[in-house]
């Protein structure tokens, strides 16, 4: 397809009701938004890898003491929980805000205000972590903040603190978008672009958002669990009074795990996009690289407990996910043989993107494959601990996510700013990342295997350890300039860079088929017809402007004219079901993870019968009359809707207040409960199944109180009139859905709680 | 056809089939994330900080709905 080139200009808004810095405070953008995730992500980059040299000066021989070991402990805390959450998740998500709506072909995300919104909370919960920098209260736990380490009185200072609620506030935002991407997948596709058309970075980045979704809120249920017992005296992680000190361990590596893959599953699909246009051929095995992505979002939440084989859970539990571990490395070498042989015989153009791809296929398996010897639990527990793990997941994140994001970010820069990136600083910085990221973690791999352990801020003095540890801090550096050498890099090609037109690498997906940079809307022009999974190859072979391949005339791929019902179904349920209630459908289906989280605790606890408050001590009868009320409620909302439906406004307006009645009867019923348990000496602290029972029913009792604002807000506009017609018909329904949830919720809460606590 | 070509009327057009309203620029956003922070940020230091969050959330999601309502 031919380009133009253009004078690029920033990215304009669609309105100009802000100028300057306000623009970029006020965007609903997803492109400024992208923009200033990745923005973000590399901000904080430099900062975790400047903690990260630190660490490395420490380690550079042994016995030194230029950091205290509560220094050194902060750094590596920070280091970890930085990178994780504040640098891959904004740096993925940003690409996948970017380039997800242009690829297909939307105009931007489903919901663009709640997309700045959770830009702003992400970035809000990141300042809050390092705020704690300034109050001298700096986390120094580990990035996995193990309880009962981290309850009173074995970690007093508030770093924990500071550590939870910053996450919580981040994982607001995480969510947010997650559910965001899942609508624009679903419901802002072009016209022709079926489930087996998408890019492939598009399916990644909806498999990510589906991991995000079930992935993070029983991180965030542990965080609750974790913050209460420090701040409110619950005893979820207190040994003392019979806790299980096993159960944080599975509630966040439930997350940690499936954590990888939302760091990962996005670099795929970058190297999807790259290799295939790169090597000037279709990529081999579509069915199977999409595939092989869809079931490691599903199957990760099996994996978790790989990451406790020394915690001695029993030989049958530890067989169970050593297997299932291994069976997981199956779906990504299905990847890299795909990659492979895309490459295979194709025309390859060494361009920097190419180069990031290719490097990620040659390091990425080295963590692969440590990743499967971890599964064989005899070895792991051998190696747990030691840098042979630190040299295993760096593979896997930095040579794996960091390599990918760099190739990524070569690729999509000349989109986002209309300029090519410098290519001679661009080869000079991959070089050097290349031979830093090999210096740097490699060696681990044989100062792990001869017992060095991690996690400590100095070593010994034994044969060859000094030496390997200069080799990997000579890596660190060089990896560090490779960092700096982005940097300038961007500076220089934002001003200096050759224009890029529209598509100047020849590339097939929707987002090349607009200017460099896009206009606000992102497409003035209409879009070319997609019959296949690369729209604009096809319009190129079609008008004769590019060849069509050996091997690789046009395959017109999935959504033919014999499409099956099952997809003629689902896209039907889809079209019907409006955006926000597709929204509040996924966002339920996430938030039941986190209910999940706590009965998760609650089941664990409600059996450890310790002589004091437990099951039997609960009114039954009174709140099964108070849940009554709140079923009946599900009923009443359901005739509002009706009355809203047949234009019956005031209908609608009496069974909506008769809802809001009916749930607040239900919170009346509940705080009776909490006041005769208060004056009987029950409270948040009193044993194990009060704390519990207090913070299941208490999260309840909030989604209520929120619910009920929902739908007070809703009743005041409708008696301003604000429904008529069938306007914000849509709205309604989310909220409505959203009741029904909280109900359901509670016939789960109140089956468990009271139904079963009465029969035993 | 592809039923979704049916169903969005054919090529050519975007992939909301134009029917998604793309938002003017908004502060509310930005503010309601600003009081989701304090709240946060308030619970590890005072609670005047917490009350000033939920504040500033209120008044900013009745911004944004009011928003909503007039485009």
């Amino acid at each position: 397809m031919a380009t133009v080139a253009h004078e690029p200009s920033r990215p304009a808004e669609a309105d100009e009701r802000y100028s300057g810095l306000l623009a970029w405070l006020a965007t609903t953008d997803h492109k400024r938004i992208g923009i200033l995730y990745i923005g973000t992500g590399l901000v904080f980059l430099l900062v975790a890898g400047f903690e990260a040299l630190l660490m490395r000066i420490q380690l550079t021989q042994p016995r030194l003491e230029f950091l205290s070991p509560q220094a050194y402990n902060a750094l590596f805390t920070m280091h970890g929980t930085t990178m994780v959450f504040l640098v891959g998740m904004p740096i993925l998500f940003g690409f996948i805000n970017y380039v997800v709506p242009l690829q297909v072909g939307a105009r931007d995300m489903a919901f663009p205000r709640l997309n700045a919104l959770s830009y702003w909370t992400f970035l809000f919960g990141s300042l809050i972590l390092h705020f704690s920098f300034l109050m001298n209260a700096v986390p120094d736990m580990g990035w996995y903040a193990y309880a009962p380490l981290t309850v009173r009185p074995y970690t007093t200072h508030p770093g924990v603190d500071f550590w939870i609620v910053s996450l919580l506030v981040t994982a607001v935002g995480s969510i947010a978008t997650a559910v965001n991407v899942v609508v624009t997948v679903a419901k802002l596709r072009a016209p022709g672009m079926t489930a087996f058309r998408m890019p492939i970075f598009t399916w990644m980045g909806l498999a990510t958002s589906v991991i995000a979704l079930y992935a993070l809120p029983p991180l965030a249920a542990a965080q609750v669990m974790l913050l209460f017992d420090r701040q409110f005296g619950t005893h979820f992680f207190d040994e003392r009074l019979g806790a299980d000190p096993l159960l944080w361990q599975h509630l966040f590596w439930f997350f940690g795990h499936p954590e990888v893959y939302i760091l990962i599953l996005p670099a795929f699909g970058m190297i999807s996009e790259i290799v295939p246009v790169f090597a000037g051929k279709r990529i081999f095995g579509y069915p199977f690289v999409v595939g092989s992505g869809v079931f490691i979002a599903f199957y990760s939440m099996l994996v978790w407990a790989h990451h406790m084989f020394t915690a001695g859970m029993g030989f049958i539990p530890e067989a169970f996910f050593g297997a299932t571990t291994m069976v997981i490395a199956i779906p990504t070498g299905v990847k890299i043989l795909n990659w492979l042989a895309t490459i295979w015989g194709g025309r390859i153009r060494f361009e920097i993107p190419m180069l990031y791809a290719l490097a990620l296929l040659v390091l990425f398996p080295i963590g692969g494959v440590t990743g499967v010897h971890f599964a064989t639990v005899p070895i792991d527990w051998q190696t747990t601990d030691t840098y042979y793990v630190v040299a295993h997941f760096h593979y896997v994140l930095f040579a794996g996510t960091i390599l990918a994001s760099l190739g990524g970010f070569y690729y999509w820069f000349p989109k986002m700013f209309g300029r090519m990136l410098d290519d001679r600083l661009g080869i000079w910085q991959f070089w050097l990342t290349a031979i830093g990221v090999n210096l740097t973690f490699f060696p681990m791999h044989v100062v792990g295997l001869m017992g060095m352990p991690r996690r400590v801020y100095t070593y010994p003095d034994l044969p060859w350890w000094g030496a390997i540890n200069v080799l990997i801090s000579l890596g660190a550096f060089l990896t560090a300039a490779g960092v700096l050498l982005l940097v300038v890099n961007v500076a220089y090609s934002l001003r200096r860079g050759r224009i890029a037109g529209e598509n100047p690498w020849d590339a097939w997906t929707l987002e090349w088929a607009t200017a460099s940079p896009p206009p606000p809307q992102n497409f003035t022009a209409p879009l070319p017809p997609v019959r296949s999974d690369r729209p604009l190859w096809d319009v190129g072979e079609e008008t004769g402007d590019r060849p069509v391949l050996r091997n690789e005339g046009r395959q017109e791929t999935g959504g033919g004219s014999g499409e099956g019902s099952s997809e003629a179904a689902r896209a039907g349920f889809v079209a019907r079901t409006p955006a926000t209630l597709l929204g509040m459908y996924t966002f339920i289906a996430s938030e039941s993870f986190f209910f999940g989280g706590l009965l998760t605790a609650f089941l664990y606890y409600r059996s450890r019968d310790d002589g004091g408050f437990g099951p039997h001590d609960l009114d039954f009868l009174q709140t099964a009359l108070f849940s009554v009320a709140l079923f009946a409620s599900s009923l009443t909302i359901v005739l509002a809707e009706k009355r809203l439906h047949h234009g019956d406004l005031g209908g609608f307006r009496a069974w909506l207040l008769a809802t809001i009645a009916l749930g607040a009867a239900f919170i009346v019923g509940q705080g009776m409960e909490y006041v005769t348990l208060y004056r009987e000496g029950v409270t948040l602290s009193t044993n194990l199944f009060s704390s519990a029972f207090f913070t299941l029913t208490g999260f309840h009792g909030l989604h209520v109180l929120i619910g009920l604002l929902a739908l007070g807000i809703v009743a005041w506009l409708a008696f301003k009139g604000e429904f008529r017609n069938g306007r914000h018909e849509g709205a309604v329904r989310s909220v409505a859905w959203y009741w029904h949830f909280v109900d359901g919720v509670w016939v789960v809460v109140f089956t468990v709680v009271y139904v079963l606590g009465m029969l035993t | 056809m592809p039923v979704e070509e049916l169903e969005h009327g054919g090529h050519g057009t975007h992939g909301d089939g134009g029917e998604h309203e793309l938002p003017h620029e908004s502060l509310s956003p930005i503010t309601l994330a600003a009081g989701i922070g304090l709240l946060g940020f308030g619970l590890l230091t005072s609670l005047v900080f917490s009350i000033v969050g939920i504040a500033v959330m209120g008044w900013a999601l009745a911004r944004w709905i009011e928003e909503m309502r007039h485009g």
